[in-house]
C-alpha cells in the first residue's frame, strides 16, 4: 500500500467524493453512514460514487467487490483491501 | 472501422463493447460525466466523455467515427410529468443528431424500443412495417420513445438505422431494469403484474445484430430484434419453476396495475427507493404487441439465443452480483 494512503486518507477521499453525489453536509458523513438511508444515495448514485473512487485511487475494482457495500466504512474497507492486493501483487 | 458508442456504460452498451471487440473492432466508449464505468475500465477500452448535456463532448466523441451507436435515448425515470419528459427526450435526441451531423458521422445506429411498434389490426404479429402513426397515448415512456424514433427516421444528413429490441435480458443489467420482475419472482416475492405480451431477447443478440448492421452495405432502415413473444404470466411461471418458489398469482387488471404503478411512483418520489412496479413496464406489457422478428434474426450470426440459455446467462450474472440467492 502507498504510505500516503492510510485509512484516514482514504476515508477523507471517500467523504470528498460523496459531496459530489449527496446533499448531506460533509461533517455529517461518518464511517457508519449508510449510503441509502443516511446519504440518500440510490443504487445508481452509489455505483457512480464507487466508479469515481476507482478512478481517483486507481483501485481496479470489480463489480462483485462493490455491489454489497452499504456504508461509508464499507467503501473504505473495499478500497483499502484493493490497495493492499495491488501493493502485494 | 472507427466506432463510437454513446451510452457504453449501460446494459446494452457493455454487451456491445464485448460484441465489437469480439469482431475485431475497438470502440470508443462514450459515457456521461457521472456514471459507473468500472465494467468498461476492466475491459481496457478507450473511454471518452460523451454527455448529452455537453454537446461539444458529443462532437469530439463522434469525430472520425464511421459509425455511432446511439444507446442513450432518454429513459424516463417516472411518468409523473409526461409533457416535460417528452420535451426533454426530443431535445436530447436533436442534440445527438446535430452532433453526429457536425462530426461528419456516416452511419448512426439508434437503439429505440418495441414501444414504438403498433399492434396489427388483423391480429397478426407485428413487423418492421408496423409503427404508430402518431405518438401512442399510453404514457410518458411510449410517447418519448415514439418522438425520438420519429426524429431519427426523419434525419437526412446521414444514414440512420433504427433497432427496436424487445425486453433485453442477460448479463450486465446492473440496474436491474427489465429484469426487475424476474428478480422479484426469483426471490418468491410474487410481483404484482398486468396481463399482456412481452418479447424477451438476449441482450447479446441485440449487440450482435448492431455489429452486423454496422458492417452491412445496405442495411434495413428499421429492424425489430426479439425472441418469441410470450405472456408475462407464462414468463413468470417459468422463472418461479426455475427457482423453486411458489407460482405467481394471476395477473391483475390493467387499471389496477396502472394505479399500483402510479402509487408506487408517488411513494418513492424524492427517495432512493425504487418503485416495486415501474409505470413503463406496465405500459409495455399492457400494450405489448406480438413480434415477428424474422428480419432481426438474420442479423445474429449463429441464430437467436433460446430463452432458456438467456435465463441461464442472467442467472449466472445475477448470482455473481448477488441480486438473487
Amino acid at each position: 500500500m502507498s504510505p500516503t494512503l492510510t485509512h484516514e486518507s482514504v476515508f477523507s477521499t471517500v467523504r470528498d467524493l460523496i459531496q459530489q453525489v449527496s446533499v448531506v453536509p460533509i461533517d455529517a458523513i461518518t464511517e457508519s453512514s449508510r449510503l441509502r438511508e443516511d446519504l440518500a444515495l440510490d443504487s445508481v448514485a452509489s455505483m457512480e460514487l464507487l466508479s469515481m473512487l476507482d478512478e481517483v485511487l486507481g483501485l481496479q475494482l470489480e463489480m462483485e467487490d462493490v455491489l454489497g457495500v452499504e456504508t461509508v466504512g464499507g467503501i473504505v474497507s473495499v478500497a483499502l483491501a484493493r490497495l493492499t492486493v495491488r501493493a502485494s501483487a | 472501422m472507427q466506432a463510437t458508442i454513446l451510452g457504453a456504460a449501460g446494459f446494452l452498451g457493455i454487451n456491445l463493447v464485448d460484441a465489437l471487440t469480439a469482431a475485431g473492432i475497438t470502440p470508443r466508449c462514450g459515457h456521461r460525466r457521472r456514471t459507473n464505468v468500472i465494467p468498461l475500465r476492466r475491459r481496457k477500452v478507450p473511454l471518452v466523455l460523451a454527455d448529452i448535456a455537453d454537446p461539444e463532448s458529443l462532437r469530439a466523441a463522434f469525430s472520425q467515427a464511421d459509425v455511432v451507436f446511439h444507446l442513450a435515448g432518454h429513459y424516463p425515470r417516472h411518468g409523473r410529468t409526461p409533457e416535460a419528459t417528452v420535451a426533454q427526450a426530443i431535445a436530447e435526441q436533436q442534440t445527438v443528431l446535430d452532433a453526429a451531423a457536425a462530426a461528419g458521422v456516416k452511419r448512426l445506429i439508434y437503439v429505440s424500443s418495441t414501444a414504438t411498434v403498433a399492434i396489427r389490426e388483423d391480429g397478426g404479429p407485428s413487423t418492421e412495417l408496423d409503427i404508430f402513426a402518431t405518438p401512442p397515448p399510453f404514457g410518458a415512456y411510449h410517447a418519448a420513445k415514439w418522438e425520438m424514433e420519429a426524429l431519427a427516421l426523419a434525419e437526412d444528413r446521414f444514414e440512420v438505422i433504427v433497432v427496436c429490441p424487445g425486453a433485453c435480458l442477460g448479463p450486465w443489467d446492473l440496474r436491474v431494469g427489465t429484469s426487475a420482475l424476474l428478480v422479484a419472482a426469483a426471490h418468491g416475492r410474487d410481483p404484482l403484474h398486468p396481463d399482456g405480451f412481452v418479447s424477451p431477447v438476449d441482450v447479446r443478440d441485440v449487440a450482435s445484430a448492431c455489429v452486423t448492421l454496422a458492417q452491412m452495405e445496405a442495411p434495413p432502415r428499421r429492424v425489430l430484434v426479439s425472441g418469441p413473444s410470450i405472456s408475462i404470466q407464462a414468463l413468470l411461471v417459468r422463472v418461479t419453476k426455475r427457482y423453486g418458489v411458489p407460482a405467481p398469482s394471476p395477473a391483475v387488471s390493467d387499471p389496477a396495475a396502472l394505479a399500483f404503478a402510479d402509487a408506487e411512483e408517488d411513494r418513492v418520489h424524492g427517495t432512493p427507493e425504487r418503485a416495486a412496479l415501474a409505470r413503463e413496464i406496465v405500459d409495455l406489457v399492457i400494450h405489448g404487441p406480438r413480434i415477428d422478428a424474422t428480419l432481426g434474426a438474420t442479423l445474429v450470426p449463429g441464430g437467436m439465443t433460446p430463452l432458456s440459455d438467456t435465463l441461464d446467462a442472467f442467472d449466472a450474472f445475477a448470482r455473481r452480483m448477488r441480486f438473487i440467492p
